[in-house]
């Protein structure tokens, strides 16, 4: 997230990628027989096999070949099953199983978190729960003890309990969002698809949820906490799910440096973080700014790095913002020229104006004007040139994607709009030149979301319609009379259902 | 019968072609190319740019030129870039002969050298360029080999293309010769039976570049000036007009349908000061433009605009005429070539040492294109985004206020900088609140002393603004430069 951000910029565009991708949607596995509490993972794992189906981000009106896959989950109370997000996502069709059982029963999703990787399923019919237990929540495993697995790997029909060691618990990236950053636990148990959403158990609780393994690494599987796993669930109670929240701000672990400290005006006794940049329009813009030092979240002392002492561990400050809800607050004590402050400052989601999570179960929206095709500029637009896509885009949507919080100083901004594609006819023959470039105006009236296009393509300038970009001098211009009279036509020829889509945020079950 | 007279008539057809090719095997220049071939000895060497104090082991390489005085040898410039030493051989003579550069100028590609004539018993006979374009006619290339031999190749002169050279942004008239029976070298001499029409400047196994003979006899003739001031270098970028559409937008009489759309106009290079953004070039010393910024050549046909500002000194005035403000005007534009060093971010830095300053284990550098090649041949998706932009977007528009960009490239890890060691690859913004625009500011910038004695170092984007004690930096300095066996702290040119 703050440091993540720095770290992967820090290290290079290899390394960027590298961390993107090297996480795979694995669980873990090992092929030992666990008897205690046999019973108790009988009825509590089921197998959860799903069919999923992707927008095109390009052309939205179309949807990707449908995907098969099959994971693991676990029923907890109230006749829930919990699981991972991954398992579910962009789900057309789900169903599950018990151990042991042919039957199938046709499931739903309540709640997803795609930022924590975690879901909640639900089976209509009451008849799957019979004979059923929910289990219940320990706390953070400690170092070096041991855990064991549960789940489907390779989509067996037993039930493989698995056994390994904690190794560390870290703030680290979540592979399904490819951004968001949250606790995890690391074991040493080898790493297989299809266990992915399983319990791992200590001492008859559930510790964790396997989700994740490293590719590049040995024996290196990743679980889920019950911190996160906990703030799922709680903010799922109100009967949406709202998400982690963050501060809207990047730091700089550099107080290492007595000089600057010095230059700061900070005590030599405190410790902290600097701010070096509040997002725009974020909770914190207009509280901190850069250059104040950050020493105290809630009650908990920062350290040089950054890091606070938390349960025993260091773990980086953003702990606090994930084991609290969206709409709470954190009083954040802070040093601005020599003085010290304090702030209440309100946790929200502060998502940038171009987000680098991956986005599932959305159907993105789109608009057609005479075959120009406008999307919203995201992650999975960007993903639509391939497994290569941060080096294959074309520049100024890399600079975008990477560099979006900086270059963006237009408050009133939702979202970066692109020319994603062009469908050919007369009225656009000469236009293919300015294919993935990105909208600054139409026709004199700034694009800052998706919907201004419709209020600016209504108007021409003296019968064109003319469309900016930003990063270009050259303008695009159309004849307006033409591409209003072939609009329908180009509709009609590419089968699109219709130019426009209300824009449709809610997922999709 | 008719069999008997279709048997002759074939017969006569196969001897005359193997006549015709015994004719054209009887042009052979090698004889006479001795006494105006040499082989060139290049020992060249470049720094490290990531240790930019440090020169990076010395390469070997070859070359070839021909001789066009008595002592006088014209070669490519991509063979003299990063010249450390140079020395020339001769047909028949095995001692080396010390050669130097008298005129390069890269954007061409082209190199005078002069050599010893002390260590030479005889001058060297002098070739004469033909400025020809046998399209579709074989080619000989000559040379003379490393180990002193004559020695030629076979290829078609194919085309002719404007296309920039390995060594130059430049965009120049380029033979391509196909059907090589061998990679052109560098510098190797191309012929058409005995005229001499050019000069090799790059090959592949399939194809090779022949810089033409008027490109050359331009550089003489302009050599044997006072001052060799280079030719035009577009100072502004095109995007071609065929959209109907966007010429009714800019209200182009419906009867011009020809001429190109200035995108962007730049601070350095012909047009820069005269030309606007919008403008639509319709002609360039009457010559008129098509759409794609292309004119018709009597020899080489379609041909881009370049090739007309390629061939005019700098200095000379160029006519354009131009659309503007829905009305045609006709511009004197002053011929103006583009140095690398003029550059935002130079383009080449060829046999200079880059600038740097190691203050406190900082170590600033200017940004250049051989910079980013730290990253590969194929920098463009792996460099950090906003140096990148810098060197995509911005190389051409130097200002006064803005000549060079400084970056920390990176922090040499020592007690005084502790905490700032993850700093790397930024743009520097201000020294103590003075705003750093090339290299030389930097050192100026640390002159002074502010009041807590701290230096401030601000970057730009969302990087931390840093300090450093200033009295505490000779020691640091010494410390750091004897550590990491930096010779010297500082490169900067005023």
């Amino acid at each position: 997230m703050l440091f993540g951000k720095h770290l992967l910029k820090f290290t290079g565009r290899g390394d960027c990628v590298g961390i993107l991708l090297v996480y795979l949607a694995v669980s873990l596995f090992t092929g030992l027989t666990f008897a205690q509490n046999s019973q108790t993972y009988e009825k509590s794992v089921i197998m959860i096999m799903s069919v999923s189906q992707e927008y095109d981000f390009a052309t939205p009106w179309k949807k990707g070949p449908m995907g098969r896959g099959s994971g693991s989950g676990f029923i907890i109370d109230g006749n829930r099953i919990l699981t991972n997000a991954h398992n579910v996502s962009n789900q057309r069709y789900i169903e599950v199983k018990k151990q042991n059982q042919a039957q199938r029963y046709p499931a739903q999703v309540q709640f997803i978190g795609h930022d924590c990787d975690l879901a909640i399923v639900t089976v209509a019919d009451p008849a799957f729960f019979e004979g059923t237990e929910p289990l219940s929540f320990g706390p953070l495993p400690q170092i070096n003890s041991t855990v064991q697995t549960c789940g489907f790997p390779m989509g067996g029909r037993q039930i493989s309990i698995t056994e390994g060691v904690v190794s560390r618990l870290e703030t680290s990236v979540y592979s399904h969002s490819q951004a968001s950053q949250h606790l995890v636990v690391q074991t040493d148990a080898a790493i297989n698809p299809g266990n992915s959403g399983g319990p791992v158990f200590q001492d008859g609780k559930v510790v964790g949820v396997a989700f994740q393994g490293l590719a590049s690494g040995d024996n290196i599987g990743y679980m889920i906490p019950t911190t996160v796993i906990a703030h799922f669930l709680k903010d799922v109670e109100d009967g949406c799910y709202d998400g982690f929240g963050k501060l809207g701000i990047s730091l700089f672990p550099g107080l290492h440096n007595p000089y600057y400290k010095k230059y700061l005006k900070i005590p030599d006794s405190e410790d902290g973080v600097v701010v070096i940049d509040v997002l725009l329009n974020s909770t914190s813009y207009g509280k901190l700014q850069a250059g104040d030092v950050l020493t105290k979240i809630s009650d908990f002392n920062i350290d040089n790095d950054g890091r606070i002492l938390i349960d025993g561990l260091s773990l980086e400050l953003s702990e606090i913002m994930d084991r609290k809800q969206i709409g709470e607050s954190a009083v954040l004590t802070f040093f601005r020229n020599g003085e010290k402050q304090q702030q209440d400052l309100l946790i929200a989601a502060n998502d940038p104006v171009l987000p680098w999570n991956r986005q599932y179960d959305t159907k993105p929206d789109y608009r057609v004007f005479a075959g120009l095709t406008f999307v919203q500029l995201n992650r999975n637009f960007l993903e639509t040139w391939g497994n290569s896509w941060v080096g294959d885009i074309p520049f100024a949507l890399r600079y975008l994607f990477i560099e979006s919080n900086q270059l963006n100083k237009n408050p009133d901004r939702k979202e970066y709009v692109v020319l994603s594609e062009i469908l050919p006819d007369e009225v656009n023959a000469y236009l293919g030149g300015f294919k993935n470039q990105v909208i600054e105006s139409v026709n004199g009236i700034n694009i800052n979301k998706l919907e201004d296009l419709d209020e600016a393509f209504q108007k021409d300038e003296n019968g064109f319609w003319v469309v900016k970009f930003i990063e270009n001098d050259t303008p695009m211009v159309i004849d307006a009379s033409t591409a209003r009279k072939n609009h329908g036509l180009i509709l009609q020829k590419y089968q699109i259902p219709t130019e426009t889509q209300d824009n449709e945020k809610q997922y999709l079950f | 019968m008719k069999n008997s007279i279709c048997f002759k008539l074939m017969f006569f057809v196969i001897i005359l072609s193997v006549l015709v090719n015994c004719f054209a095997e009887t042009v052979d220049l090698t004889e006479s190319m001795k006494e105006s071939l040499v082989f060139l000895d290049i020992s060249a060497t470049t720094y490290d740019q990531s240790q930019p104090w440090k020169q990076n082991p010395v390469s070997k390489d070859s070359g070839f030129g021909c001789a066009v005085g008595p002592y006088e040898i014209l070669t490519t410039a991509e063979n003299v870039r990063n010249l450390s030493f140079l020395q020339a051989r001769i047909y028949g003579v095995n001692a080396y002969i010390p050669a130097t550069v008298k005129t390069v100028d890269y954007e061409i590609n082209l190199c005078l050298l002069e050599l010893d004539k002390n260590a030479m018993d005889a001058p060297l006979t002098p070739l004469s360029f033909t400025v020809s374009y046998p399209k579709g006619k074989p080619l000989t290339t000559y040379w003379l080999s490393s180990d002193n031999h004559l020695t030629t190749a076979r290829s078609t002169l194919d085309r002719a293309e404007m296309q920039s050279s390995d060594i130059s942004f430049v965009k120049n008239l380029t033979y391509i010769a196909t059907n090589v029976s061998r990679p052109f070298g560098d510098g190797e001499v191309c012929c058409d039976e005995s005229d001499v029409i050019g000069m090799a400047c790059w090959g592949t196994a399939s194809d090779s570049g022949v810089i033409p003979s008027e490109t050359i006899n331009n550089f003489l003739s302009h050599c044997k000036k006072e001052t060799y001031n280079g030719f035009a270098v577009p100072g502004f970028k095109t995007f071609s007009l065929l959209d109907p559409t966007m010429r009714a937008y800019l209200k182009m009489p419906t009867e011009i349908k020809h001429g190109v759309y200035v995108s962007t106009v730049y601070s350095i290079g012909t047009g820069s000061e005269e030309l606007n953004h919008a403008d639509v070039i319709l002609s360039i010393n009457g010559q008129q433009l098509n759409s794609y910024g292309r004119y018709e050549h009597p020899e080489y046909k379609l041909i881009s605009f370049e090739h007309i500002l390629s061939k005019m000194p700098a200095g000379d005035t160029i006519a354009f005429e131009v659309f503007r403000d829905e009305k045609k005007i006709t511009i004197d534009v002053v011929a103006k070539g583009v140095e690398s060093d003029n550059m935002l971010i130079p383009y080449y830095l060829y046999g200079k040492q880059p600038q740097y300053v190691v203050l406190g284990g900082f170590v600033f550098q200017q940004l250049s294109r051989d910079y980013l090649m730290l990253w590969g041949n194929d920098f463009s998706g792996k460099v950090p985004p906003h140096l990148y932009y810098y060197y995509a977007d911005q190389s051409f528009k130097p200002s006064p206020q803005r000549k060079d960009i400084v970056i920390l490239s990176y922090v040499l890890p020592a007690e005084i900088n502790q905490g700032y060691q993850q700093l790397s690859r930024i743009v520097v913004d201000s020294v103590n609140g003075k705003k750093i625009t090339s290299m030389s500011d930097i050192a100026a910038a640390l002159n002074d002393t502010p009041e807590s004695g701290l230096i401030e170092i601000s970057f730009e984007m969302d990087n931390p603004v840093v300090a450093i004690p200033k009295d505490q930096l000779p020691m640091a300095n010494a410390q750091i430069a004897q550590i990491y066996g930096i010779p010297k702290l500082a490169n900067i040119e005023q």
